[in-house]
Formats: structure tokens, C-alpha cells, sequence
């Protein structure tokens, strides 16, 4: 996966769903639970966000295999770079850059922090829609809660996602 | 300056976020919609809002006003202005969390914002004041630069006079040099700045060109206060063969510079 398309995706995760949809359902979940307000599509969306999971963790789990990948790795240069300064050239200049990153980012245990994040949170995602499945009632406070923490928690661990660069010349950034 | 009023919506409504930094502006300004936001008459618009209301925005927004997007964590990346008309932005800072934005940079944001002329000008160039806090044109150059740079501070780093300071700069120490691809030659950085093979002579008159794309890929009108850039084209232009290495001071001045602005955000183990 090209930089680009992983940014794309990890922002659609994290931002798009994580922290725009997740936190934000259920900070409106435990205002109800907590009878400060009524809301009565709040339960029910919750569990129709529950239930699209299955369909958004596969992204969350390709971004952390990309990343490590890139930490145990060295890449290939684009063919495009490789004409331009020549083959070594480009797998020596990618290299200091990629052992560079690996360094001053801590790339590795940020990688590892973020699986183990993704973990928890995909088993108390579980357990939640199992019983929203079987009683058919919002949820206790104290659930919400524990899936609110794990939920930021993910979110702030993906935040510091980075990558190494995987191109030189044909490097497509803004300023 | 023609001022032009800027108004805010912040979905979240959050006195420590966006509507936070605009508490100055007046009530009236501060919207509770995005469909408010866009019937109102105020030329540039300040936002936190979910993809879904941005998409409505960069589809609506005409081209006489301008809009900038806040986020909460980490700030936008670099990007291409979006929009029908290029006119809608993303700040690469926070409102909140590490590297936030600062009031003095908010208020940099507000009178940039304010002047009628940073729509057409905001397309081509960044405003010094907000410099680094705006998204503008492509730096494919300076980011290939960048990368070309580190290797040659590695190579550097087993020079005995300027070694240590070479590792410092670094921060790390990535990789040992190669004898393969020994990187520091301005030969690269030719190919990089002119984006052309090495040519034996003439290369003086791409001075002007070279000059300008990286004015533009700096967001600045001239590289006065980035003299490092005028000595790194010099340097390049007349060397003798592409095999000269380039200076330390030049190797060391951009490098600084260009690892402030594009380096590897440095992580901890927290």
C-alpha cells in the first residue's frame, strides 16, 4: 500500500469512524443511560454501529500491517526513482529514511500499542452487541464507559500513526 | 487590506476547541449549521465538521469566499486545496493535543484570513505569517530533497571534523554509510532540482526556474529569508562535475530546515 492510500485509510478509520461516529454515539448513549436526556434512536444506533464493525476493521487492520511490515522491511523503490538516480541510490536513500523513522517515531511499539488497542476494543465491541442482541436494552453506564475509553484510546494511538516514505522523486506532498 | 468578516462552525461547539480560539468573534458569526454557515454573508469561514458537512462546503462554497478546516487532533496533511474552486483549506495544526495551535497563531489565521486578497493569492503562495499553518502548493521537490539530505548528513557522520555534529542532527543513528551509493554528490541534487539529468554546461541558465519552483514549493515570493536554498542552487549549478560532494554548511543549513518542516515527527515511549 502506497503512503497516500494509507493515510486516506487510517484517517477514514479513525477520524471518520472511531472518533466521528463511535465517541461521539456513545458520549449520546450514556447521557441517555444516565437519564439526563431521552433519545430513542440513540440505542439503535449504537447498534447498527456495532453491527457495520465488522465491515471497518479490516481497514484498521491492514494500516497496522502495513506499518509492519515497513518496520521489519526495507522497500522496494518505485521503478520511476530507480531510472532517476539508480537502483542502489534509491534502496540506500529509503533505508536511512525508513531506520530513521524507525527511531525517532518508536514506530515499532506504537505499531504494537495500536494492535493490542484494536484488540480490546473488537472484544468489548463483541460483548456490547451481544447484549444490546439479547436484551434489546441500551446497555449499563459502566459498559459504555469501558467502551468509550478503549474507543479513545484506539483513536489516540492511531493518531500517531506515521510511515516511512516510499518514494523520493515521485513524493506527492503539499505545502 | 479590504477586510473580510470571517464567521465559525464548530459541530462540537467546544469552548476548548474551535469556538474556543473564535470566542472574539461576534455572536452572529459563530453558526449552529453548516447550512447556516453557507446562506450567511461572511466571506471566509472557520470549520470543525464531519466529512459529510466539508463535502457540502468544498461543493458549495463560491468562489468569492474562502474556507479553512480545523481539526482536533494532529492537524490536516499536506493536500491540494479542495473545493469547486480551490479555495477551501485544511490547517496542518490541532486545535487541541500535542503541537496544538497556539492563540498567536489563531490570530496570525484571522487577519490573514481577513484580507479580501488571500483568495487568488492563497492558490499560488503562502503568507509568510502563516507559514506552516496552511496547506498551498506541492513540495515534491523539498521532500526529495529532504530524503537526498539525511543520507548525505549519514555520510557526513563519519567525517572528523563535522561527524558528531552530523549525528546530532540526525538525532539517531540510522544506518552506516554506503560505499554503494554514496549519496552526497550534486549530481543528485541536480536531477532533483532541475528535474533533468546531469547537462556539462549551461546549467546557470535554469538558475531563474530552479529559483522559482522553490520559491513556490516554499510558499514564499522570494527566497530572501531562505538564503540556504540561493547557496544550495549556486553550489549545484557550478560545480565543476556531478560527482563534487556538496558542502557541509550548505548539507547542514538545509537540512535544518527542511527537516523542521518535513522531518519524521519525533515519537517517545509514553
Amino acid at each position: 500500500m502506497m503512503n497516500g492510500e494509507w493515510e486516506r485509510q487510517r484517517s477514514a478509520f479513525n477520524h471518520g469512524w472511531v472518533k466521528n461516529r463511535l465517541v461521539a454515539c456513545l458520549l449520546r448513549c450514556k447521557r441517555v443511560a444516565s437519564g439526563l436526556v431521552q433519545d430513542d434512536n440513540a440505542q439503535s444506533d449504537l447498534f447498527d454501529l456495532l453491527i457495520g464493525w465488522e465491515g471497518v476493521r479490516p481497514s484498521a487492520v491492514q494500516v497496522l500491517l502495513e506499518m509492519e511490515s515497513r518496520v521489519h522491511n526495507a522497500l522496494d523503490p518505485l521503478s520511476s526513482d530507480s531510472l532517476a538516480l539508480g537502483e542502489p541510490t534509491c534502496r540506500y536513500l529509503l533505508e536511512v529514511d525508513r531506520l530513521r523513522w524507525l527511531q525517532l517515531t518508536n514506530a515499532e511499539k506504537l505499531g504494537k500499542d495500536a494492535a493490542k488497542a484494536l484488540e480490546n476494543i473488537d472484544d468489548v465491541i463483541r460483548r456490547t452487541r451481544r447484549r444490546l442482541q439479547d436484551s434489546g436494552t441500551m446497555p449499563d453506564e459502566e459498559m459504555l464507559r469501558g467502551l468509550e475509553e478503549r474507543a479513545r484510546r484506539l483513536g489516540g494511538l492511531f493518531s500517531s500513526l506515521t510511515l516511512c516514505q516510499d518514494a523520493i522523486l515521485s513524493a506527492d506532498e503539499y505545502i | 487590506m479590504m477586510a473580510m468578516t470571517i464567521g465559525c462552525f464548530d459541530k462540537a461547539h467546544d469552548p476548548n476547541g474551535l469556538e474556543g480560539f473564535a470566542s472574539s468573534f461576534r455572536r452572529e458569526d459563530v453558526f449552529s449549521s453548516i447550512d447556516e454557515a453557507l446562506k450567511s454573508s461572511v466571506g471566509c469561514l472557520f470549520v470543525h465538521v464531519e466529512d459529510s458537512d466539508w463535502e457540502k462546503l468544498c461543493e458549495n462554497l463560491s468562489k468569492e469566499r474562502v474556507a479553512l478546516r480545523f481539526t482536533t487532533s494532529k492537524g490536516y496533511p499536506r493536500s491540494r486545496p479542495k473545493g469547486k474552486h480551490d479555495n477551501c483549506f485544511g490547517c496542518l495544526k490541532p486545535t487541541k493535543n500535542d503541537e496544538k495551535l497556539t492563540v498567536g497563531e489563531f490570530s496570525a489565521l484571522v487577519a490573514a484570513f481577513s484580507d479580501i486578497n488571500i483568495v487568488p493569492q492563497l492558490c499560488t503562495s503562502i503568507p509568510m505569517e502563516i507559514r506552516g499553518l496552511v496547506a498551498c502548493s506541492t513540495v515534491h521537490r523539498l521532500r526529495a530533497l529532504h530524503i537526498l539530505l539525511q543520507a548525505c548528513i549519514v555520510e557526513w557522520g563519519d567525517n572528523p571534523e563535522h561527524g558528531t555534529e552530523a549525528i546530532e542532527l540526525l538525532g539517531c543513528h540510522p544506518a552506516p554509510s554506503s560505499v554503494y551509493a554514496r549519496p552526497n554528490r550534486v549530481g543528485f541534487f541536480y536531477r532533483i532540482l532541475a528535474d533533468s539529468s546531469w547537462v556539462g554546461e549551461k546549467r546557470s541558465v535554469l538558475e531563474t526556474t530552479i529559483t522559482e519552483d522553490l520559491q513556490r514549493e516554499l510558499g514564499v515570493n522570494t527566497l530572501e529569508s531562505n538564503f540556504e536554498f540561493v547557496k544550495l542552487v549556486r553550489e549545484v549549478l557550478t560545480a565543476d562535475n556531478e560527482n563534487v560532494p556538496l558542502s557541509w554548511d550548505v548539507t547542514k543549513a538545509v537540512f535544518k530546515q527542511l527537516d523542521k518542516e518535513l522531518g519524521t515527527p519525533r515519537g517517545n515511549d509514553s
